[in-house]
């Protein structure tokens, strides 16, 4: 540990299970933290682990001169932004670097390059990475028809600014087409203040491969393997692992390499993730996040190390932590995202009389849950990341399924029920997954309540 | 600006900008009960009580340019933050505001200032009579200075705050009597 470590000081500007993730990194690292912290989250447990807390509102994590004020007046050198909120505002990044603040993250430049997915496309498409067939970069509405006809049907419209599937849809009929564009743009302005959007072809039955990379800004760039996200939801993640299993490794090699090279030529910094759709044996880029994951944890339970530390590493030193021959990946791990909601996705907001975490060999969780603890119903509703090793999937998944059965939350409601339903799925089991996965086991693509005497 | 129900003005001149902020009040007649936990969290604990261990020195930013610009305002810009300033609100204090009294507390997160200028009289002190819609102090956030105004008239009791030490969100600034 290097004396510098010791006399920086960092501003979680998010809350819940990043928020205590994030400080758990600072301490081993000695970077002192302040945490801040609304009015709504005031009862947090987490916020007396931190060096000093300071509240920036009622309820807003979003308040950029809030935020930055929070940091300046605690002396604060350092940011991090966690995920969501303002991890991928290229306004807050050059907020925080104007404030003379190290902004954890990438460059304000990137962030809205990767930002506008139009433009991500693009960008990476020219650095020698696949995408999906489509339109060049934005289209109008007049565009998309003679679109349809050289590349066919299904379409899927997809909102410049969008993201966790606000502002998208599929078009299987070219008469539902001009209704799609509308939705979409309508949509998209109401959720990102932007109503531009582009045009892939949709791929039905693929899956959702991730490659996690970190770079140190000066062009030297290392990958921490891939990651299957197919367990989705409306494009909700519900269960995520790594490595991607049941593909060839050549493949994912070449992938990785891709990735890498394509991230280096970008001089790329901090943490980012490479989405693809993996279809007939090809991969097809998606978007790129540049920021912590949720589901980061996987690969570091398969490399062993702290994508967190990673990143505050190279916003400390300008230099990668380790090299890639360092990097060593065993095993197999699977996370469950536990959420708030009842069974038919409803929010489930409330106190929780009693919490009593799993545990037992390769069980990490990342939580900020206790009991006695009130889920605001302000903020999304994850609640607890439960994460397996085993020494293979098989093992994995059985170490989750056992962990998720012993994890016990009073008081609200989960979707505990449904995680361990589809882990247990001849689909999972054999790793046949695609993103329609969920929607097909739950019949309608809303509720998941199950007929009495199904055994999983 | 209460009949208007409109919570902040903003005026710009170039490159200096001033915004005027509605102070978030707190009148205890019309709260039930007294709530002292609500109002004083920990950033507020003086650094002596308890001996939490939680406090951190002092320190500056790693550039230092980011203090005020406003020329106009004249305040100091080489201003470091103190975290040892910022605030001693003794326990007595914020549950004594029971009876008749209201605090002022702070409307964003930022630096206050007591007064227009480091060496002008601050705008209020403790015993200060004044009117609704008077300056009480100035925060500031983002080099961007906010004029903080009474809701209340009457008179100041206590200033709670030292000046150009930092706030959060929230913090009880003042605790006023108010005369109808």
């Amino acid at each position: 540990m290097s004396s510098a470590e010791t006399t920086e000081r960092l501003l979680i500007a998010n809350r819940g299970e990043i928020a205590i993730r994030v400080l758990r990194a600072c301490k081993h690292m000695r970077i002192e933290t302040v945490a801040a912290y609304t009015k709504v989250d005031k009862d947090a447990r987490y916020l007396e682990l931190a060096d000093q807390k300071i509240c920036i509102g009622e309820r807003d994590y979003l308040n950029i001169p809030a935020l930055i004020s929070a940091a300046q007046i605690t002396g604060c050198t350092m940011i991090h932004p966690g995920y969501g909120f303002l991890s991928e505002s290229e306004e807050f990044a050059s907020a925080v670097e104007a404030a003379g603040i190290q902004f954890v993250g990438p460059t304000a430049e990137h962030i809205e390059m990767m930002g506008d997915k139009a433009v991500a496309r693009e960008t990476v498409a020219n650095l020698g990475l696949s995408v999906v067939e489509g339109s060049q970069g934005e289209i109008g509405a007049d565009g998309v028809p003679s679109l349809v006809e050289d590349i066919g049907l299904p379409i899927c419209i997809k909102a410049s600014f969008g993201g966790g599937g606000k502002g998208m849809r599929v078009v299987y009929d070219i008469g539902e087409l001009s209704d799609a564009i509308s939705e979409a743009q309508t949509e998209a302005l109401a959720s990102f203040g932007e109503s531009a959007f582009y045009v892939e072809k949709y791929i039905p039955r693929a899956r959702h491969i991730e490659v996690q990379i970190l770079g140190d800004g000066v062009g030297n760039v290392v990958h921490m393997g891939t990651r299957e996200c197919s367990t989705q939801r409306r494009f909700q993640k519900l269960i995520e692992e790594a490595p991607a299993p049941g593909i060839e490794a050549g493949l994912l090699d070449t992938l990785t390499g891709q990735c890498v090279k394509a991230m280096s030529a970008m001089k790329y910094r901090n943490a980012g993730t490479l989405e693809f759709l993996y279809a007939g044996g090809k991969f097809y880029f998606i978007e790129m996040n540049t920021r912590l994951q949720v589901e980061h944890p996987v690969s570091e339970m398969i490399t062993g190390l702290d994508i967190v530390e990673a990143q505050l590493y190279v916003a400390l030193h300008q230099r990668l932590q380790f090299e890639q021959s360092d990097i060593e990946f065993r095993g197999s791990a699977i996370e469950c995202r536990i959420n708030a909601e009842n069974s038919d996705f409803l929010p489930s907001p409330g106190l929780v009389s009693s919490y009593i975490a799993p545990g037992g060999p390769g069980i990490r969780v990342d939580s900020h849950l206790f009991s006695g603890y009130r889920v605001p119903h302000q903020y999304d509703s994850l609640i607890a990341k439960v994460i397996a090793f085993g020494r293979d999937r098989e093992t994995a998944r059985r170490r989750l399924d056992c962990a998720i059965e012993e994890t016990s939350i009073e008081g609200i409601s989960t979707n505990c029920d449904l995680l361990r339903r589809i882990l247990a799925t001849s689909e999972f089991v054999e790793n046949r997954i695609t993103t329609q996965f969920v929607t097909e086991l739950l019949h309608d693509g809303t509720t998941y309540k199950q007929p009495s005497g199904d055994p999983a | 600006m209460q009949e208007s129900d409109i919570g902040e003005i903003e005026i710009k001149e170039g490159e200096d900008s001033v915004r005027i902020s509605r102070s978030t009040k707190r009148d205890s007649s019309a709260s039930v009960s007294p709530a002292p936990q609500y109002f004083v969290p920990d950033i507020r604990q003086t650094p002596t009580e308890g001996g939490s261990g939680r406090r951190l020195p002092p320190r500056t930013n790693r550039k230092e340019s980011s203090g005020p610009t406003s020329t106009k305002s004249g305040l100091d810009a080489s201003v470091t933050p103190r975290r040892s300033a910022a605030v001693r609100v003794p326990d007595s204090i914020a549950t004594d505001v029971a009876a008749g009294h209201s605090t002022v507390t702070a409307p964003m997160v930022g630096t206050f200032y007591e007064a227009p200028e480091p060496d002008a009289a601050p705008f209020v002190q403790a015993g200060s009579k004044i009117n609704q819609g008077d300056t009480l102090c100035i925060i500031e956030s983002m080099k961007m200075m906010n004029r903080i105004v009474s809701e209340y008239t009457g008179i100041v009791e206590t200033v709670l705050v030292e000046n150009a030490s930092g706030v959060e969100y929230d913090q009880p600034l003042f605790v006023i009597k108010p005369v109808s």
